[in-house]
């Protein structure tokens, strides 16, 4: 990031505690690639037949113009961190509100570990890395390992699991990372690199995985 | 205070850095960033590929995980000469606007790709290439193509305009038409969501067409005639699109309800001409949507081999869907779903909804999706000539098939069958016709002669004859109870495995298929003897079909049913000692039923009914083999009854069993017994398993002299070696070797090197058995969870050998195959306890390599895997043992690497659960 690019968030962000609907729409405009890819990464299998990632952004636009007056009070939260807790508190009720049967479900998830996902991150992220494994004879072969890697996954630490995600599949720097979570720098950097280690075993078992991700 | 950033790890600002560069299309070298880090040029090399890996994974996502496609947070809002009007659908390859093409004052519908779909040269010229030959075809029923296009890196595909609906959306409205009895006037509210605009009234009107106007149901239920008119049309009409794109050498590739459009005037349209093959080298690969996709594929097409035939499948497939407002296959997993699109069974009958579907477009359809392809129409144009035979009310050319040649080609594609195929396929039709014709003269012979009866009978022996044949074959009466695997909690509750029947998933098919002619034998009632007798053994038979299916209820009812059919038998000739044996089978049957579902008082008194039918006759030398055999079973069950299989055992020390002097007894008893019956190796080769298998129990029992139990279980390995040689096809004597092999007892150290090595030869035979085993029956859990208790061992043994290497790899095995069971049965807490157990080791065998971070690491994970596990099952005793050691293994790992405090924290919490741990009274 510039400096100069720095200096207008920072305007942008003093705008934002003022109330500014305009800054709103600046910030939500700048960050809304990476807001798009957290909707993408985090909307629950169910819903993706009956929601879009543009539906759900544009009602966490909505959302955050109505909570604007309330950043002002929100202690040193930064734009984008404010934005997307905003998307994932969106995300949650859309859940409630779409999976009405289901809605325990979709609440004990989001309670797991005091983390705002759980085991909802491990599915995700399995299915991230095991996406790509499509063709018609390794269907099979895919479904396996997506099993596996979603249980490899499910046993990493939560908070090294949800570190992997924010930084892979949301694209957070350290520092929002760190933000995002409530811990500090130092320590979500040495999760993020525990994380990591722990990929590399995982994807380790899944020998070919490497390989298509690379060529293919 | 530092400065927060200064905290961070040196490594992961690298990651970050070259997270960045990657972010923005460049290819940084790992090797300079090494070059570049001295200090961390290891970790570089080994993590930074990794990191690449996450990134790419992330590039390359271009659809939803529904499958359908997605353009991204950017939509484009004008592409060329055309302007995006609205959003008509999505589906697998992209997602379709309606726009106007501006020059031309026209209307088109242009699909665009995804952005990342086309990166790759090669994918964009087949594009293109594709795009060219779908552009050539002109039929009243396809969808024109005008032309292809980019903008801004979106590929896109221009069509003509249809106002119309995928049948996709149609099935859904006539299901629930069907099934609410409403008529079509109450508009179906069940508009999927996409369809919201003009395309939820499109799908009205056409549905309104299909059913031919104001007509729905008829009050009993059946559809309009119009209705299969409307069907019949549709198929025609794709069939003869179908037909001149083959002629043009074109194929389709992806026919589904997706791709057959329906507009208001009862037009087809076949949309996506070749876009299957254009936009990848396979289909599916590009869309995520697997299953959607999937479930329409012809059989050949998993092997690769596609042709024209290929196609009239999914029409047949997309057709059926019209008649039974279902899918032909409903599986939702992806690996079942290939199963049994691969291996059958074929769909059901559409015919069996209701609806009043007619014979002869059912009859067309089904040969459509002839799983051969030779037994499918030879062309689309066949297909279509039938069609419109129904149409005009002609006789149509396809033939029904009957049930023995549908039995006949479904056994001829299993290929587990394919080296039986000759007698079994003759079985097969034998039973199926003589149980057919059996059951008529049956219920006729009833009602008159009786000399009638007697052929009666004589059908219904045949029958029960051949399907006897054939049940053997498939599931022969062994004497092995499934190996119920329990797992003490704490205080002495167990904690079941989730146990499966031995059995193929074919056999399970073929049983399943034999279940209909049993109970039909089985449900016949009359006075006469013979055909009362014939009717116990058949329930008899549907019991123990339905054992080993694991309907266990079902199972016991049906063998209760045949002993109260043999007491009424019984009461009018008690000394016919063939009825007395076949009673005594049955008591041990359901013995066996009512030990497997751990109901251990039930099953005792059941064997001891067996032992009162069978005694003291039986124990004669004068008796029966067969006889002598089922009193030396009944003695085995009894002998080892209420004991926990030694591998199920959760220590790994054999513990002495606790055996009564009774059930020593009475294994002695049976391997008296047995002893006597003839070994040569034309006699029945199950004499001889159970006398392995008694072996082995008694070489459990260890007290009865050591020498002589060492003996027994030396005896065993050789007897069952000779029958898995001469039985290679039977699992259940390869997987009792593996077990004996496997109960090695290891000495107290010092261990000899002769001693070590064959320690580790009989660990190596039993784990090769089990792999081929875990090969050949991949479904049965047992040998999965066979495979790691014995790398489990092996580990142990290692660690025993102070071979730490070893040890490690063979518990991270372990590790690696339960893992697939836990996943497979995460309902159930047993096999997430294995795990928990293999853990512990693995983390022992790191601190003893002097791993103390990867130890503490996995310790920490089988920890807070297990109170997750806790909090989701309150009903779960907590293993206070097993967390007990998982802490104190904690605390050693946390005093290697230094962190005291920690480790003061982990004793604390070892010491907790040591003393929760129930003491035995």
């Amino acid at each position: 990031m510039t400096g100069d690019s720095n200096v207008r968030m920072e305007d942008l962000e003093r705008r934002l505690r003022d109330g500014d609907a305009e800054a709103l729409a600046e910030v939500f405009s700048r960050e809304r690639d990476r807001l798009w890819q957290i909707i993408h990464f985090r909307l629950a299998e169910p819903l993706r037949g009956r929601l879009g990632a543009d539906d759900v952004l544009q009602e966490a636009y909505m959302a955050a113009s109505q909570r604007l007056k309330h950043y002002a009070s929100s202690p040193a939260t930064s734009p984008f961190i404010w934005l997307r807790m905003i998307v994932n508190q969106t995300l949650i009720d859309l859940h409630r509100q779409h999976l009405g049967a289901q809605k325990r479900d979709a609440a004990r998830e989001v309670a797991i570990d005091g983390l705002p996902y759980g085991q909802a991150t491990s599915a995700s992220v399995a299915i991230q890395l095991i996406g790509q494994f499509t063709s018609p004879s390794r269907a099979a072969a895919r479904a396996d390992m997506l099993g596996l890697v979603q249980a490899a996954i499910g046993q990493m630490d939560p908070i090294d699991r949800e570190v992997l995600a924010l930084r892979h599949f949301e694209n957070l720097t350290n520092s929002e990372v760190a933000e995002a979570l409530g811990i500090e720098q130092g320590a979500a950097s040495i999760r993020y690199i525990r994380a990591l280690r722990r990929l590399k075993t995982i994807l380790a078992q899944v020998p070919d995985l490497a390989k298509e991700v690379q060529h293919g | 205070m530092a400065d927060p950033e200064s905290m961070r790890d040196p490594l992961e600002v690298l990651a970050a850095e070259y997270i960045e560069r990657l972010r923005q299309g460049e290819s940084p070298s790992i090797e300079d960033y090494a070059a570049q880090h001295p200090e961390l040029a290891e970790e570089i090399r080994d993590l930074f590929p990794t990191v690449a890996v996450a990134e790419g994974l992330k590039a390359r996502q271009a659809r939803l995980s529904d499958g359908r496609a997605t353009l991204g947070a950017a939509r484009p809002e004008r592409l060329g000469d055309f302007r995006i009007i609205r959003e008509i659908g999505r589906g697998g390859m992209g997602v379709v606007f309606e726009a106007e093409q501006e020059s031309l004052g026209r209307r088109v519908a242009v699909k665009v790709l995804p952005r990342q779909v086309l990166l790759d040269e090669k994918n964009l010229k087949r594009f293109e290439r594709e795009a060219r030959i779908a552009a050539n075809l002109h039929h009243t029923n396809i969808v024109e193509v005008f032309g292809v296009g980019e903008q801004d890196g979106f590929h896109y595909y221009v069509m003509q305009y249809i106002r119309g609906v995928g049948l996709d959306a149609i099935i859904p409205l006539l299901a629930k038409l069907a099934s609410s009895h409403e008529s079509i006037e109450s508009p179906p509210d069940a508009v999927p969501a996409t369809n919201s605009g003009p395309e939820a009234a499109i799908a009205e009107a056409a549905v309104r067409q299909l059913l031919g106007g104001e007509a729905g149901l008829r009050p009993d239920g059946r559809l309009d005639p119009h209705y299969w008119q409307s069907v019949a049309r549709i198929g025609l009409q794709a069939a003869d699109a179908l037909n001149y794109s083959h002629n043009q050498g074109t194929l389709h590739r992806d026919i589904k309800p997706a791709n057959l459009l329906l507009d208001t005037q009862g037009t087809v349209w076949l949309a996506d001409f070749g876009l299957a093959k254009a936009a990848q080298s396979d289909a599916i690969s590009l869309s995520h949507d697997i299953v959607g996709t999937l479930r329409y594929m012809a059989p050949e097409q998993f092997s690769g081999r596609t042709d024209h035939r290929s196609d009239i499948y999914s029409l047949g497939l997309t057709l059926y869907e019209l008649l039974a407002f279902r899918p032909a296959y409903e599986e939702i997993d992806q690996s079942r779903l290939i199963h049994r699109i691969a291996q059958g069974p074929s769909p059901p009958s559409p015919s069996t909804s209701g609806l009043g579907v007619p014979r002869d477009l059912e009859t067309i359809i089904l040969k459509a999706i002839s799983h051969d392809v030779s037994q499918r129409y030879p062309s689309a144009e066949a297909m279509a000539e039938d069609l419109r035979c129904f149409l005009e009310d002609r006789p149509i050319h396809a033939r029904r098939v009957g049930p023995v040649e549908r039995l006949g080609r479904w056994c001829r594609r299993n290929k587990t069958l394919a080296s039986l195929t000759g007698t079994t396929l003759f079985l097969l039709a034998l039973v199926a016709v003589v149980a057919s014709i059996g059951y008529v003269r049956t219920k006729n012979a009833l009602r008159r002669e009786a000399l009638e009866r007697t052929k009666a009978e004589a059908n219904a022996s045949l029958a029960i004859e051949a399907l006897d044949r054939m049940f053997e074959r498939f599931s022969p009466n062994r004497v092995r109870i499934l190996p119920q695997l329990s797992m003490p909690g704490a205080g002495g509750e167990t904690i079941e495995a989730p146990s499966s029947p031995i059995l193929s998933k074919e056999a399970a098919a073929l049983l399943e298929e034999m279940l209909p002619f049993y109970d039909r034998l089985a449900q016949q009632t009359g006075n006469d003897n013979t055909l009362r007798a014939r009717t116990a053994e058949a329930n008899c038979r549907v019991g123990a079909i339905r054992q080993r299916l694991g309907q266990l209820d079902e199972a016991a009812k049906a063998f209760q049913r045949a002993i109260a059919l043999y007491r009424e038998l019984s009461a009018g000739s008690t000394a016919n000692p063939n009825l007395k044996l076949e009673m005594a089978r049955i008591d041990n049957e359901l013995g066996r039923l009512f030990t497997s579902r751990r109901q251990v008082a039930e099953a005792r008194e059941a064997h001891l009914a067996a032992l009162a039918l069978l005694e003291p006759d039986a124990a004669l030398p004068s008796a029966p083999a067969a006889a002598r055999f089922e009193l030396a079973r009944t003695c085995y069950f009894l002998g080892t009854q209420e004991r926990p299989l030694p591998a199920a055992a959760p220590r790994r020390e054999d513990r002495p069993a606790q055996t009564s002097d009774e059930q020593r007894d009475r294994l002695a008893q049976a391997v008296g017994l047995l002893r006597g019956l003839p070994s040569a190796p034309s006699a029945n080769p199950e004499y001889q398993h159970l006398l392995a298998l008694c072996y082995l129990e008694g070489a459990a029992v260890g007290g009865a002299g050591g020498a002589e139990a060492k003996g027994g279980a030396e005896h065993a390995i050789e007897i069952l070696e000779s029958l898995v040689e001469a039985f290679p096809g039977i699992s259940d004597y390869a997987y009792d070797l593996s077990e004996a092999y496997a109960r090695i007892r290891i000495p107290r150290p010092p261990i000899v090197p002769d001693t070590e090595n064959l320690i580790e030869e009989r660990f190596g035979k039993s784990l090769s058995l089990l792999q081929r085993l875990v090969l050949q029956h991949p479904d049965v859990p047992d040998f999965l969870a066979a495979e790691a208790r014995v790398h489990d061992k092996l580990g142990s043994f290692h660690r025993q050998m102070e071979n730490w290497a070893d040890a490690e790899q063979n518990f991270r095995k372990a590790i690696a195959i339960q893992a697939t069971l836990v996943k497979q049965f995460h309902d159930a807490p047993y096999y997430g306890l294995w795990m928990a157990t293999f853990r512990i080791a693995l983390a022992d065998a790191l601190i003893r390599r002097n791993q103390p971070g990867e130890a503490r690491a996995e310790l920490e994970e089988t920890i807070s895997v297990l109170l997750r596990q806790l909090q989701q099952r309150p009903e779960m005793p907590r293993p206070h043992d097993l967390l007990g050691l998982a802490y104190s293994k904690l605390e050693i790992a946390l005093r290697q690497a230094g962190e005291k405090d920690q480790a003061d924290e982990a004793a604390r919490k070892a010491e907790q659960e040591r003393n929760a741990v129930p003491r035995a009274p």
